[in-house]
């Protein structure tokens, strides 16, 4: 039967988790890329090329905007979706105690993951905040390095959470960790992409969003193909994992997965991102929105068509 | 070490729901939250028709799915092998119920009388209070009654005699002696839980 245990807040704090893990990780990639550009305009100052420091230092512009826009998204996100469980669940007064089996509990993993991840996260977004509150070159690549860990962990643990529960088949395999860290990279980028483009001036960050699009071209290839390997794969199963299948496809949940995920979520944002000019910015944050809702419709269509074996002998 | 275990004979279950009935009213189980269930399945059609019956409960395994998710310990196996919770420890998060394949684990959501909307009867007001909302229960093999050399109470009201309670680690005891000598089955052994409850007679 379809488990009701976890439900809509269960939802958006999974999809929460992997967007504030993905734009953080767009704000770490941005900032690597900012390196190399200001190296590179300094380079060009250097052999007194004019014309590619200026194009350096507006490509500069473009990542800084993706960095203050990924690290202002990063560590809030994920705290809100863990304030999110704080209501959830039936106890929250006990929460403590679930940092307790790390050794044998998904949940007391993600709890110390997330936990640790929101904490450097936070210090990153101070260092932008504040101004007086600085650190060190060093200092601050290594905290955008275990921020940075720690967010590729929790794209990718939200899948686990959910992998290891052995009596429901839809939601057993490797597959699902792939798909939502997949997904988390993608709702990620499209997220940095809205901020960006509603808090800087559009020739800024023109560049720097191209080059963004150009990637999510691919995660949302990507998506796709795991969506259909998965639905595929389960289809051809056991019976349990074909009940899970078809509540997807065609059952109750079908509008959901179709309009909401697969339409809205995934096939509109690629014929978007492949045919639209880019510097179009109604259409990009169009596309980003879509992108969203094929995020959140994605984390309630698996919680829903998570089924357990029937009890029988 | 003692490893308490159940063999149910589907032979002789009728379908009664009396292990059910016992079970809630013993543990004063608020509504909707039941640890012992009867599935009743039917099958064929005139003139043969047939209904199957499968009493249900915590299989109380050895190798629990529910402790291994439990993410504050508040599951705990005890010196019985009997799968306890603590219910000061649990924080309600659900896990358990999802791993759980055999659907022993019910979240209490909300306390309120078996008959449907009245307020509580003088018995549930008094039964109730062992019980708080938020927290998840299970079947826990009537320990205060086992502790006390008394057999769970859905084995004692059984009226055809179809349960079988005793320590499966102990090789002289009677339930011991009947998992040896007859074809006994376990629900989804291949999931590796190792229930300690056995079927026959099916």
């Amino acid at each position: 039967m379809l488990q009701d245990a976890w439900g809509s807040l269960i939802a958006w704090y999974l999809f929460l988790a992997g967007v504030g893990a993905g734009a953080y990780l767009v704000a770490v990639v941005a900032d690597n890329l900012n390196i190399k550009s200001r190296l590179a305009a300094q380079n060009a100052v250097d052999m007194g090329e004019t014309q590619n420091k200026l194009s350096a230092d507006l490509t500069g512009k473009g990542y800084t905007v993706l960095v203050k826009s990924g690290v202002y998204l990063g560590g809030p996100l994920v705290a809100i979706g863990c304030l999110l469980l704080l209501l959830e669940v039936g106890q929250p007064l006990k929460f403590i105690f679930g940092f307790l089996h790390p050794d044998t509990s998904m949940i007391s993993v993600g709890m110390w993951i997330m936990t640790s991840f929101i904490f450097v996260a936070f210090i990153h977004l101070l260092t932008l905040f504040f101004k007086g509150f600085t650190l060190s070159d060093r200092a601050l690549r290594l905290v955008e390095t275990a921020a940075g860990i720690l967010a590729v962990i929790t794209a990718g643990y939200t899948g686990i959470l959910l992998g290891v529960i052995k009596c429901i088949p839809f939601w057993n395999t490797p597959l699902l960790p792939v798909l939502f860290m997949v997904s988390a990279i993608s709702t990620g980028i499209a997220a940095v992409i809205l901020v960006a483009l509603l808090t800087a001036e559009k020739d800024e960050v023109i560049e720097a969003i191209h080059s963004l699009i150009k990637v999510d071209l691919w995660l949302i290839i990507g998506e796709l193909l795991l969506l259909f390997f998965l639905l595929f794969v389960m289809a051809k199963g056991n019976q349990t994992a074909v009940a899970s299948a078809q509540f997807l496809l065609s059952g109750g949940y079908a509008p959901v997965f179709w309009a909401g995920l697969i339409v809205i979520g995934l096939l509109l944002p690629l014929l978007m991102e492949v045919f639209m000019q880019h510097s179009n910015k109604k259409l990009v944050l169009l596309t980003s929105v879509f992108l969203l809702i094929g995020g959140i419709c994605l984390r309630y269509s698996v919680l829903a068509a998570g089924m357990q074996y029937p009890v029988i002998l | 070490m003692k490893r308490y275990g159940m063999v149910i004979d589907l032979s002789r279950c009728i379908g009664c729901q009396a292990c059910a009935v016992a079970c809630a009213v013993h543990h004063g189980l608020p509504k909707d939250v039941r640890w012992s269930k009867v599935k009743e399945k039917s099958s064929g059609s005139f003139p043969f028709p047939k209904v199957e019956f499968l009493p249900l409960l915590c299989m109380q395994c050895a190798n629990p799915s529910c402790l291994e998710v439990c993410p504050t310990g508040a599951t705990y196996r005890d010196e019985g092998g009997i799968v306890r919770v603590n219910y000061d420890r649990c924080m309600g998060c659900g896990y358990c119920t999802l791993a759980c394949p055999y659907d022993a684990r019910v979240m209490v959501e909300s306390i309120s009388s078996n008959h449907q909307n009245n307020p509580l009867t003088e018995f549930e007001n008094k039964a109730f209070a062992g019980h708080r909302k938020g927290v998840v229960e299970k079947c826990d093999f009537c320990f205060d009654r086992v502790s006390n050399g008394e057999e769970p109470a859905c084995v004692g009201t059984c009226p055809t005699n179809a349960r079988i309670f005793g320590d499966i680690n102990d090789p002289n005891s009677k339930i011991s002696k009947t998992i040896a000598s007859n074809p006994v089955e376990q629900i989804f052994s291949m999931l590796g839980n190792d229930p300690s409850v056995y079927y026959v007679g099916r």
